[in-house]
């Protein structure tokens, strides 16, 4: 065992010998494979941290949310809805909700606004979301000016701001109280945004979902469990830019290995012949080239890595933020709740590393096979 | 001590280009000194030194090291044998260009594995006294022909081969340099190892160091003194 | 006679040894900033439960971004998880996955 350490050892202090002959080369090799393996890992773990926040801050999202739905598109809901909801068995605790869209014509914003009885508001006080104070530069006790539908203009007092922790889900957030919200949003009484209702038991949800659907035939149930199907599905890894990512990736390897297999210049085949002149086996000379697959992308693959832990959970993924941005003027500042996937991060490593040494070996095990008589010419 | 019985290498068999290198060799090389092959050019003494050392299978005969008959070794085997038994000079030198001169004569022993600081000794010792002491970490494409061939040398001898390989060692160098390597080799013959080498040039083949002379033609044996 | 030069395996060898233990450590820092944020979780649920909030506020550029889960079945972007998209966070998401 011992023998087969210090022998290894040799191997890689050989390998890091004909590495660093080339250091140019091997220097820019393993900087664009880091890279890579920062940016692939940064995807995973951020989008990884997002779905299991989503996961945990969702599950206390309503049980059901009951839209209405006329033309195919969202609709008022009438209040005599939530008394015939009322009749159905199961179901408790049922609630109109009143928001909606306001587009803020200053900053080129788009804020929802919800109505809230929680906060003691009066007509003229509201609460806002703390990425939104930060962009219109507001603070508690200033003014805030929204136009009403019928085309006057409100004149709100910021009675607080959400917490700036709370930013992930609150970030966009115009609390007011009900009636300044029909006014603002032009609601009509009578009528509400959407009914939440919760079910008495849980299991029974389906059943509950089909009845509404049964006597308010325009209505559209929206489950918790959807809910969290939705956002289970938008940051799971391995759909949509991700793995379009990690087939590039491999595309992008397979091209290298291709390149790789189509032959060894003369003067690595005369190095390999060397070798095996002097005593080398075929084994030797092997493992000594799968040294020089993994030691270039073991290291990328470590720092990649630890690139990517520190780009994603301490300088909260900023370099994804204008992506995900896109053309909104609001974007929260939120922390990741860190989690990381042991088998993602296995997936990542078995596809990036193991790749990359399978390709060096290729084309050595050809020339390897070959007579080592060669160098006597 | 070496035997070869009608030992053939043709190359490129059944095709059109075949090609008799050697041709129904019969030979027995002593242990003892400087053994030289001499022969025109193409005459196949790279092909012979070759088969001696392990570095190819002939394509019919017998060879035998030692009353081993190595031409039916398995690659495995004949590897161990390579390592522990020749060390092989050969006409281009051959030393790996980018690493350092105590990397280039460290090399054979990697896959054996020693004691890295015994290595390293012994390597640095063997450059010593083949006079390279100031040598040591410069890079091989640097050296000049001869400190070369020392480098070479000093290669051959790190695993502590018994038998020394020489394919025309002294193509590269002029004749006070080949009169150098000469009193070499007799220095190491002296110390008991066995040295055979192959020469097209009368400084080596007619020189007094030599101790049997075995003469080539057309992969045939001519003479053997 | 020590070596003078160092081997060259030596200072890999040590980077292998850090950038393992650094990975490793990277689990338990995990744990540690996930208890860090244990108690604006907690409270961010509550915020969720009292405004009865259904999405994330990740994505404001566009209504059925904003509010992922509750749009419309015809919103623009759910032609196609990959299809060209007029907003660019329309095209970083899957489509919400309703019961059939
Ligand atoms: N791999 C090969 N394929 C085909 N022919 C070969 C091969 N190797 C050697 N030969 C031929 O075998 C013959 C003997 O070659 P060899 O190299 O043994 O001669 P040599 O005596 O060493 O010549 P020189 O003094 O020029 O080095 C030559 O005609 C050569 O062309
Ligand atoms: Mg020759």
């Amino acid at each position: 065992m011992n023998h087969f350490f210090s022998r290894q050892r040799y191997l890689i202090d050989y390998t890091l010998a004909s590495l660093l002959r080339r250091k140019g080369k091997h220097a820019t090799l393993l900087l664009i494979y880091t890279l890579v393996i920062a940016l692939l890992a940064s995807v995973m773990l951020f989008t990884e941290a997002l779905r299991q926040e989503s996961q945990l801050l969702l599950s206390d999202a309503p049980e059901i949310v009951l839209q209405r739905q006329i033309a195919g598109r969202h609709a008022l809901v009438p209040v005599d809805y939530l008394e015939k909801i009322g009749t159905i068995r199961g179901t408790h605790q049922i609630e109109g909700r009143l928001w909606g869209y306001h587009y803020d014509a200053t900053i080129k914003a788009n804020y929802t606004v919800m109505a809230s009885e929680e906060h003691a508001l009066t007509n003229s006080e509201i609460i806002i979301g703390a990425t939104l104070a930060r962009s219109r530069g507001v603070a508690v006790g200033d003014m805030l000016s929204l136009s009403a539908a019928d085309g006057g203009t409100f004149v709100f007092t910021i009675k607080a701001l959400l917490p700036s922790t709370s930013e992930l889900v609150s970030s966009d957030l115009v609390l007011m109280t009900p009636h300044a919200l029909r006014l603002t949003l032009g609601i009509p009484e009578g009528f509400y945004t959407d009914v939440i209702i919760a079910v008495r038991n849980p299991r029974e949800m389906q059943k509950v979902a089909a009845k509404l659907i049964e006597r308010l035939p325009d209505s559209r149930p929206i489950l918790r469990d959807e809910i969290l199907r939705t956002y289970e599905a938008v940051f799971a890894w391995r759909q949509g830019v991700v793995l379009l990512l990690l087939v590039t990736t491999v595309l992008a390897f397979i091209i290298f290995a291709w390149d790789r297999a189509s032959g060894l210049s003369a003067e690595e085949r005369r190095e390999i012949g060397i070798l095996k002149a002097v005593g080398w086996e075929i084994g030797d000379i092997l493992q000594m080239k799968f040294w020089e697959g993994t030691i270039i992308s073991l290291s990328a693959f470590l720092t990649g890595y630890l690139i990517a832990y520190l780009h994603v959970f301490y300088g909260n993924a900023s370099l994804f933020a204008p992506v995900l941005k896109g053309w909104a003027t609001l974007y929260p500042d939120f922390r990741l709740y860190p989690v990381i996937d042991a088998l993602q991060l296995t997936t990542l490593f078995c596809f990036t590393v193991i790749p990359y040494a399978v390709a060096t070996l290729v084309p050595t095990w050809r020339s390897a096979i070959t007579d080592p008589e060669e160098v006597m010419r | 001590m070496i035997t070869l019985s009608h030992v053939s290498k043709i190359y490129h068999q059944g095709q059109p280009n075949e090609l008799h290198a050697l041709r129904d060799l019969n030979l027995t090389i002593d242990a003892e000194g400087i053994t030289c092959l001499r022969g025109a050019s193409g005459s196949g003494k790279t092909t012979l030194l070759s088969l001696i050392g392990c570095l190819s299978r002939p394509t019919s005969g017998r060879i035998a090291l030692q009353g081993q008959i190595i031409s039916s070794f398995s690659e495995r085997f004949l590897t161990d044998i390579r390592r522990h038994t020749f060390g092989f000079i050969f006409q281009r030198f051959n030393l790996i260009s980018g690493l350092s001169v105590i990397d280039n004569v460290m090399i054979p022993a990697y896959p054996i594995a020693p004691d890295h600081d015994l290595l390293y000794a012994k390597a640095t010792e063997l450059l010593h006294h083949f006079g390279l002491a100031t040598r040591l970490h410069s890079r091989v494409e640097w050296l000049s022909g001869g400190e070369s061939q020392r480098v070479a040398i000093c290669r051959a001898l790190i695993n502590d081969p018994t038998i020394i390989i020489a394919d025309e060692p002294t193509a590269n160098l002029d004749s006070k340099l080949t009169a150098g390597f000469l009193s070499l080799m007799a220095e190491l013959a002296k110390n008991g190892k066995s040295i055979i080498l192959s020469s097209h040039d009368p400084g080596i083949y007619d020189a007094q160091e030599i101790n049997h002379l075995i003469e080539m033609r057309d992969g045939r044996l001519l003479s053997q003194t | 006679m020590r070596s003078s030069k160092p081997r060259p395996s030596t200072p890999w060898l040590f980077f292998l040894l850090l950038g393992i233990s650094f990975t490793l450590l990277t689990f338990a820092d995990s744990l540690r900033l996930r208890d860090a944020m244990q108690a604006d979780l907690t409270a961010n649920r509550q915020l969720v439960r009292d405004l009865a909030l259904t999405d994330l506020a990740l994505f404001t550029d566009a209504r059925y971004v904003r509010h992922l889960s509750q749009q419309d079945n015809y919103a623009a972007f759910q032609d196609h998880p990959m299809a060209l998209e007029h907003f660019p966070s329309g095209s970083l998401i899957m489509p919400p996955q309703l019961s059939p």
